[in-house]
């Protein structure tokens, strides 16, 4: 993670997949809600597109798009992903492997194993396959299989399928839903940490900060060390945005991050709120804050050439 | 050379007392350990995979190795028959490979009687002899190759695929095509005349264009159906061996379900449009069929009967958005073709989805006329991924159907006829409900289907771990006899695409829309 910091924006443009690896370190570490925006950010590759098919998706690693759906709970698109990797790749392993898990929260035994004698051949995979063919011969065990049962508590069992227009519009990636899935996913299960923080960078990513605040209440089902770095931010810019930067903050607020945004609060203001001065002035004495990357985002939907 | 001889006694001894030694160890593991002085005789039928009991097989199949799901130490299995000496074999791994020669004598001999299995294992307290599975052996042969496409069991739009050609008495396997060598082109449909290798066509998707390679003796030449529309699929050669009913100005989308614990398919399939034409390839032209090209009408999936009198076909009406494809549920009809005078009958409905709330997919009509294979499930759209979708016979004496009791819980598709119309192959899902298998079943005169049994196997263990799928399998009596290389490369030649020419007064054909999204 310390290389992908030092990296420059262009390195990131010129193979995409190191904002998907970035930003899926991020959250594995436990860091997203913290240091997102230390590295460059771009939600198309951050948050993988829905389609195999899209063209941006070619660039990923199809795994590691699988892996992320299926930690989400998303069973089914990962199914999909992993076969996606298996044909654009040469059959990797970690397709296999993620089908296995697959076919063994559909339940579908008799699927996992041929897969599972296909991992038990190669060197490096044995002992993972023969873990996982004792479980299947002793399903008492399954249930209490670690990596199994937490995507068992985050998975939704029912389809889209009951609204065929939706479900269409899901697999279309112009009108791609992330909003409305992941927070369909953290009504199935308000614990989802994944789902919550993807939904939270996501509205980071789009610089929605009035609906990062609107769902601060989820929190408590976290347990957070009080309000994560990059949701303060976004209340703070709620501030800014209001033309009101209160001497008094919420108790809960980081006090020098407070004092950071109260000075970038009058920046803003002796630029008379203009973004482009305020972006000149603040860029390379705060790279890693939220307040940048949402200025930039501001010019860049201003010049009409939104990345998004 | 003193030296040798000197010792020569010595390498005497040595010699001798190897080879007295690996006799004893053969007297001892097959009078000793296979001695079935004691046994105990259960009534119980052994546990054995892949599931080769009570199925009747044909006399020129290749051995149907197994391997035998209980544990035990030392495991003996007899093979045998009315007639003839059986095969025994002996072994301490439970993976029955039977010798290919006895079996094929064994087979050759008894052709009409009974085929035992009879399983011992020797377990803790010695030998327990289960009661012997028994198949039957068929009077009648089925077609010697098998061609499929092995695909992935879930695949979007970059497919790997390989078209093999399978001999059914041994296990020798070809692969004809493979898409790591056809730059990424897609082929599938492939079409035998009278299930023979000299005449067959292979649809082609390359290059933004959608043709067919047609094989005539050896000398393969490409012809696109027509040359401004998205796609043409589903092709049914005419005995004559002249003319081909394809499905043309096809579109469809495929789309995948997002969410998670769907029991069934990841991918959604909506046809959009179809009509169904007739191509002349003598004289490399095209024309609609009457009664099958129907204004506000998706029509498809064309196939000859056995005397190329009648074409079955589908139909169902066009939907408005590919939104509604679950509306998809496709008639089976047939329209009577005459074809000295090259004219046409009424198309008549012979199953209603109406009437059955069910849609028809894949029509196959029996070589010998009898019989008309098909699928019939919940909607029609992509039929073989449906685990709803089964195995329908009708008779056509009398087009009475019924359901087969052969089909699974899972998706039990895309079949093909052997030539003497006794043997039909399909693609199925039964077992585990993902990677699609080639079963075959036999037909009796009177239409009785017998339980299928998977294509056989050089490994024992070969379905354990195998995790492609078969999928459009095809019978063939001969092999394809072209070099593959010579084949990929006259299949990539566009420039050598002919377009065949649209008939005046065929039905209009509409321009390449590009709002459609033309998957595939």
């Amino acid at each position: 993670m310390a290389e992908a910091e030092k990296l420059p924006e262009k390195q990131y443009q010129k193979d995409p997949s190191l904002y998907t690896k970035v930003f899926n370190a991020l959250f594995y570490s436990g860091r997203l809600p913290y240091e997102e925006f230390k590295y460059p950010a771009y939600l198309a590759y951050n948050i993988p597109p829905p389609r195999p098919t899209n063209p941006r998706i070619a660039v990923l690693d199809p795994c590691l798009i699988a892996q992320a759906y299926l930690d989400l709970g998303l069973v089914n698109h990962a199914e999909l992903m992993s076969y996606w990797a298996k044909e654009s790749g040469d059959d990797p392993v970690c397709a296999d492997k993620q089908l296995v898990l697959i076919y063994i929260l559909k339940e579908n035994f008799r699927a996992a194993r041929p897969l599972l004698m296909r991992l038990k051949k190669t060197i490096h995979q044995r002992s993972w396959a023969e873990k996982y063919l004792k479980l299947l011969d002793d399903k008492s065990a399954l249930g209490q299989e670690e990596s199994l049962s937490r995507i068992r508590k985050v998975m939704i069992d029912s389809d889209f399928r009951e609204d065929e227009e939706l479900l269409i519009r899901l697999t279309n990636d112009a009108q791609f839903d992330y909003e409305g899935v992941f927070n369909r996913l953290l009504e199935k299960n308000k614990h989802n940490k994944m789902a919550f923080e993807y939904l939270m960078s996501y509205y980071l990513l789009t610089g929605q900060t009035q609906k990062v605040e609107e769902n601060l209440p989820r929190l408590s089902c976290f347990a957070y060390p009080g309000i994560p770095h990059n949701y303060q931010e976004a209340v703070l810019i709620n501030m800014i945005k209001g033309n009101a930067m209160p001497q008094k903050l919420p108790e809960k607020m980081d006090k020098a991050l407070a004092d950071k945004y109260r000075y970038f609060y009058e920046t803003y203001r002796k630029y008379k709120f203009s973004d482009i001065d305020t972006l000149n002035e603040l860029k390379d004495k705060h790279p890693g804050s939220y307040f940048i990357y949402y200025l930039k985002l501001r010019l860049d939907k201003n010049e009409k050439y939104s990345q998004i | 050379m003193k030296n040798i001889l000197k010792y020569n006694k010595y390498i005497f001894a040595g010699m001798l007392f190897v080879a007295l030694s690996a006799f004893a160890y053969f007297f001892v593991e097959r009078n000793v350990f296979y001695s079935f002085r004691y046994y105990i005789k259960i009534t119980e039928k052994p546990v054995i995979y892949p599931d080769y009991a009570d199925t009747v097989i044909p006399p020129n199949i290749a051995p149907l190795n197994f391997y035998i799901n209980e544990n035990g130490a030392r495991y003996y299995v007899k093979v045998f028959s009315k007639k003839g000496k059986g095969i025994v074999i002996r072994s301490r791994n439970p993976g029955v490979k039977i010798p290919i020669s006895r079996w094929r004598r064994l087979l050759t001999e008894n052709k009409g009687n009974e085929l035992y299995f009879e399983v011992s294992v020797k377990k803790e307290n010695g030998w327990v002899k289960y009661s012997p599975l028994i198949n039957k052996i068929a009077k009648e042969e089925i077609d010697s190759f098998l061609f499929y496409r092995e695909i992935r069991p879930q695949f979007y739009r970059k497919i790997k695929m390989k078209i093999c050609e399978r001999n059914l008495e041994n296990y020798a396997k070809r692969v004809i095509l493979d898409s790591k060598f056809t730059n990424g082109a897609c082929f599938n449909c492939h079409s035998f005349l009278h299930n023979d290798t000299d005449k067959f066509i292979i649809q082609v998707r390359y290059d933004r264009r959608n043709y067919m390679a047609v094989n005539e003796g050896g000398r393969v030449s490409l012809i696109a159906p027509m040359s401004r529309k998205p796609g043409s699929a589903y092709l049914s050669w005419h005995p004559d061996g002249e003319k081909v009913a394809l499905t043309m100005n096809m579109s469809y989308k495929v789309f995948n379900r997002f969410a998670g614990m769907v029991p069934e398919e990841v991918l959604e399939y909506g046809d959009l449009d179809g009509d169904i034409a007739l191509l002349n390839l003598k004289e490399n032209s095209i024309l609609t069929v009457p009664g099958a090209c129907r204004d506000g009408r998706i029509e498809t999936q064309p196939a000859w009967s056995g005397d190329g009198r009648h074409l079955y076909f589908l139909s169902a009406p066009k939907v408005s958005s590919v939104k509604e494809y679950k509306k998809i549920k496709y008639d089976l009809m047939r329209v009577s073709y005459n074809a000295e005078s090259n004219t046409w009958g009424n198309a008549e409905t012979l199953i209603s989805s109406a009437e059955t709330d069910m849609g028809v997919t894949f029509p196959k009509v029996s070589p010998d006329g009898r019989f008309l294979l098909f699928c019939m499930t919940d909607r029609s759209s992509f039929s073989i991924l449906r685990a709803k979708t089964d195995l329908y016979l009708m008779d056509l004496k009398d087009n009475s159907y019924k359901r087969l009791e052969i089909n699974s819980e899972n998706a039990d598709s895309y079949h093909s006829w052997s030539s003497n119309s006794r043997w039909f192959v399909f693609a199925s899902k039964r077992d585990g409900g993902v990677f699609t298998r080639a079963y075959f079943s036999y037909i009796d005169e009177e239409g009785r289907v017998f339980k299928p049994f998977v294509l056989p196997q050089r490994e024992p263990y070969f379905y354990e771990s195998f995790t492609s799928a078969y999928n459009v399998p095809e019978f063939s009596r001969g092999r394809i006899k072209l070099n593959r290389f010579y084949l990929t490369n006259a299949l990539l030649d566009t420039k050598n695409i002919i377009d065949a020419k649209e008939i005046p007064g065929s039905a209009a054909a509409p321009a390449w829309d590009n709002k459609v999204n033309y998957n595939y």
